[in-house]
């Protein structure tokens, strides 16, 4: 095994380990807040208010960090090269936005102002998440695997579409109907719509990824997917709680996030070793 | 996926069954060769490709 491989094994084994505990530690707090470990002042907010951050943090840096590694081993040229240099700077931007978070809540000990600098790196992301992974799909559909024909990825489409719009009315209708100022009215709209648009790619990439069941692409593609939806879920329940001016459940969010990060890192990660193996 | 995939190739290249000429041998490769640098890149790509011809010949050298 070479040494690249083996350092890659070895952070692959430390995100699996901080990806547990976080998302116990936090689920714990949101099943049992009056538990004594979290009010005998060895776990205080404070604690886990870092957890949460740092949770997220290391994990952006990792897949951004690795993507761009991924990037510079596919010759230019090479159909998956553009996939892997926009999913590198969608997560370079998710990065710069949850350190600007994490600045506001670790540093300046502040409720993170809502909009804030963060959002403009979140809102630029979106796209470009979204383009990477339609990258992605132009280039197996061009390499020749069976990603299926027209009318049956338009099905898919429009199957992704219907479920969209039957989550999204309950979703945004509070949003829409809660007074707020405009842009966080918008943003709270925002977030939401770019991830309908964003799962539309995912489910088709979903599709094609079941077929690779058991190998090293398999676990790259079913991590890196399995992140996006995860990241679906958080944003939509962010948004659905923020709507009802629920606080309680903030750390589900938290784990929803952390899982999201987390498995991307990881999948990027897988990439990285079956281009080092 | 990659049984899937190389049925897929087969048929477009009208392979039936298990012989094969060594035109489409190289057609297969080819075609393997365009899915493979996906996720290996170009050079390592090349590398495996090689890699696999080279046992087709050996295959077709043994008695």
């Amino acid at each position: 095994m070479t040494r690249s491989a083996r350092v890659n094994r070895a952070i692959t084994t430390a995100v699996k380990v901080m990806l547990g505990a976080a998302t116990l530690l936090l689920l714990a707090r949101t099943l049992w807040p009056g538990a004594e470990v979290f009010s005998s002042g060895l776990l205080t907010e404070t604690v886990l208010l870092w957890v949460s951050a740092l949770g997220k943090v290391p994990f952006l840096l990792l897949g951004t960090v690795y993507s761009w590694r991924n990037t510079r081993r596919f010759e230019p040229g090479t159909p998956a090269r553009l996939g892997w240099i926009l999913l590198s700077s969608g997560l370079l931007c998710f990065l710069l936005a949850q350190s600007t978070l994490c600045f506001y809540e670790l540093f300046r000990g502040d409720a993170v102002p809502f909009p804030s600098v963060g959002d403009v790196f979140f809102l630029i992301g979106y796209p470009l998440l979204t383009a990477a992974l339609f990258a992605f799909l132009h280039s197996y559909a061009a390499a020749g695997f069976p990603v299926g024909g027209v009318g049956e990825r338009w099905a898919l489409t429009a199957g992704t579409i219907v479920v969209c719009v039957l989550i999204g009315i309950p979703l945004l209708r509070p949003i829409v109907a809660t007074p707020a100022p405009a842009l966080e009215k918008f943003l709270n709209l925002a977030y939401p719509i770019l991830d309908f648009i964003l799962l539309v790619p995912t489910v088709l990439l979903l599709r094609i990824t079941f077929r690779f069941r058991g190998g090293v692409v398999w676990k790259t593609w079913i991590a890196l997917l399995g992140g996006f939806l995860f990241n679906f879920g958080g944003d939509v329940l962010f948004a659905y709680l923020q709507a009802l001016g629920e606080t309680r459940f903030h750390y589900l969010v938290d784990i929803l996030y952390i899982l999201a990060f987390g498995l991307i890192a990881r999948g990027v990660l897988y990439q990285d070793e079956l281009l080092s193996d | 996926m990659a049984r899937t995939a190389a049925s897929a190739h087969c048929r477009d290249l009208g392979i039936v069954g298990d012989a094969m000429g060594r035109t489409q041998i190289d057609a297969l490769l080819g075609k393997l060769g365009l899915g493979l640098v996906i996720f290996l890149g170009k050079d390592k790509t090349a590398a495996v490709v090689e890699t696999m011809r080279r046992a087709i010949d050996d295959l077709r050298e043994s008695p």
